[in-house]
């Protein structure tokens, strides 16, 4: 391997592994300072997106998974403000988290930092419209988040382990006057929302419903309310479906940018 | 609406523009920044209040985009997915040039989020060279690089510090973000003449200067944290630089955290302002 190489390979041990590794020909004094501060700079751009998973958890809890996701999926992006989201992808997937509304939480906190910065909805679709089929489209900020414990209840002044919902909450995001909003929403609209951010037609997605769960009421899919006023036409599909309630949902959901794909797993896939 | 970009000349002293400072710079009826620095990373593809502050800051100022993450001389491939993006927004927001620094930010494949020193080699020299040429080319604009803060010497160094940013300059055919409290820290930090360092630099391909303030950790241990004012010894340092210049390069004054009042960023810009031009008065 050519010494620039290896250097890289030996420096990332030092910066990420659990136990540093070594450096050949670095001193000491380097090897503690570069150690901290990647990690001073990493774990600060998750732990300030997550002060509730910090009050609920405990700080020194907290630490060490952000250091584990370090040493096991160290980040890939550029933008700073995308470090929790990536700590929550990496945290979704594991299934030995101290609580099993760890994994919730943070995603949830971290959703909100994602939601503040999306796009912002430059496009001039026209209103969809059930009768038709048009394609699907979605607000940039449009995230959904889907959980065994209602996570997006909890506050800084009500930290504690909320119980297990009854059933999976399927929890709608999106930006609205700088602030996050979110809305419970039912599967099947979540399901819908997947369609449309695979590039699918609205008929696309009433016939994927369909072939699910038998033919979709498709003027219902248009009652509810909920809808941020300024993309009303674009949040009527995420209105209520108010048919089943499947017992075998999975579910995957590509960003806006198509670009990251975030997967859920609730009971139903236990 | 889009707003307009101001396309007056980056000259004078300038302010980076962090989310800290952005109410304060943006609502004061009068700056005493005469441009102002964004990096990139933190503004690409995002909406919202960062996508709005951006459009006010482009309107009311001249932009010089400074880069985080360019991992100039790292070993991944050229992402040109990022670079796309980058130009893209570089157009958008009017910027004169793109700066990053002349270290690693990307450890194969992750990204730090923070400046970790090179060694002084020929190999990272070439390395180095090949990725500015290629980025200047890709963005069309001037591309400098900025000599790093340095808390360890990397193994295997084949010249100085100074001769390897020289080095990488000249081979690339870039240009010098000269970072007066870098050279300061890393002067305390190695134990040299920092005063020898600017002296042995390609000073005409200065396109930038930053200066900062820094923590001291320890007697022998100075952090480049741009969280402090400029100490004196940097003031001095920078009379030195400006004396040396063939020329007068922008002045940025780098501010990342424990922000003050704009008032006292203001003082700092006008003492800087000062020195450069009791400088050119005495040449």
């Amino acid at each position: 391997m050519p010494p620039l190489e290896q250097l890289e390979t030996n420096l990332r041990g030092l910066v990420f592994d659990r136990e540093p590794a070594p450096v050949p020909g670095l001193d000491e004094r380097g090897r503690r300072a570069y150690r901290r501060q990647v990690r001073r700079s990493l774990m600060s751009g998750v732990r300030l997106a997550i002060p509730i998973a910090r009050r609920v958890l405990g700080e020194d809890a907290v630490n060490d998974w952000i250091e584990r996701w370090l040493a096991e999926r160290p980040p890939t992006t550029r933008a700073y403000w995308r470090l929790p989201l990536q700590f929550a992808e990496w945290l979704s997937a594991r299934d030995d988290t101290p609580h099993p509304a760890f994994g919730e939480l943070v995603h949830w906190e971290s959703l909100e930092v994602d939601v503040l910065n999306a796009p912002d909805d430059a496009s001039e679709h026209p209103a969809p419209d059930p009768t038709e089929d048009r394609r699907l489209v979605l607000h940039p900020s449009a995230r959904l988040g889907i959980y065994n414990h209602p996570v997006h209840k909890m506050t800084l002044d009500d930290a504690i382990w909320p119980e297990r919902a009854p059933a999976p909450i399927f929890v709608l995001a999106w930006r609205k006057d700088d602030g996050l909003r979110w809305m419970e929403t039912h599967p099947q609209t979540a399901q819908l929302l997947a369609r449309a951010e695979g590039g699918g037609t609205l008929g696309a997605g009433f016939a994927f419903l369909d072939t699910l769960y038998g033919t979709v009421d498709r003027a219902g899919a248009f009652r509810g309310a909920g809808a941020p006023s300024r993309s009303r036409r674009d949040f009527r599909l995420f209105a209520a479906l108010t048919r089943f309630f499947p017992q075998d949902f999975s579910f995957s959901f590509r960003s806006h940018d198509r670009r990251r794909l975030y997967t859920f797993r609730g009971p139903c896939l236990e | 609406m889009n707003p307009s970009v101001n396309t007056k000349k980056v000259e004078g002293f300038g302010l980076g523009f962090r989310f800290g400072l952005a109410d304060q710079m943006l609502g004061a009826e009068r700056s005493a920044a005469d441009f102002v620095e964004i990096a990139p990373e933190n503004y690409i593809g995002v909406g919202g209040r960062r996508a709005r502050l951006i459009d006010a800051v482009r309107e009311r100022w001249p932009i010089v985009s400074h880069g985080l993450c360019g991992d100039f001389a790292g070993g991944m491939p050229f992402d040109l997915d990022y670079m796309r993006d980058l130009r893209t927004f570089l157009k958008r927001i009017g910027a004169q040039w793109y700066s990053d620094h002349l270290c690693f930010t990307n450890l194969r494949g992750a990204e730090m989020h923070e400046l970790v020193a090179l060694p002084f080699t020929d190999e990272a020299v070439k390395r180095a060279a090949a990725r500015i040429r290629d980025v200047q080319d890709f963005l069309g604009m001037p591309v400098a690089v900025e000599n790093v803060s340095a808390y360890g010497e990397m193994p295997g160094a084949e010249m100085t510090e100074a001769d390897f940013v020289a080095e990488v300059v000249r081979e690339s055919g870039g240009h010098l973000l000269l970072d007066v409290n870098n050279v300061y820290v890393n002067s305390v930090n190695f134990k040299f003449d920092p005063r020898a360092y600017i002296d042995r630099l390609p000073l005409d391909r200065v396109l930038e200067v930053h200066v900062a303030g820094y923590f001291q950790e320890a007697p022998d241990l100075l952090l480049d944290t741009h969280a402090m004012p400029i100490s004196d010894p940097v003031y001095d340092l920078f009379a030195y630089a400006m004396a040396k210049l063939p020329h007068r390069p922008p002045v940025l004054l780098e501010r990342d955290g424990n922000f003050p009042p704009l008032a006292e960023l203001e003082s700092e810009l006008a003492r800087l302002d000062n020195i450069a031009e009791k400088v050119h008065a005495a040449a």
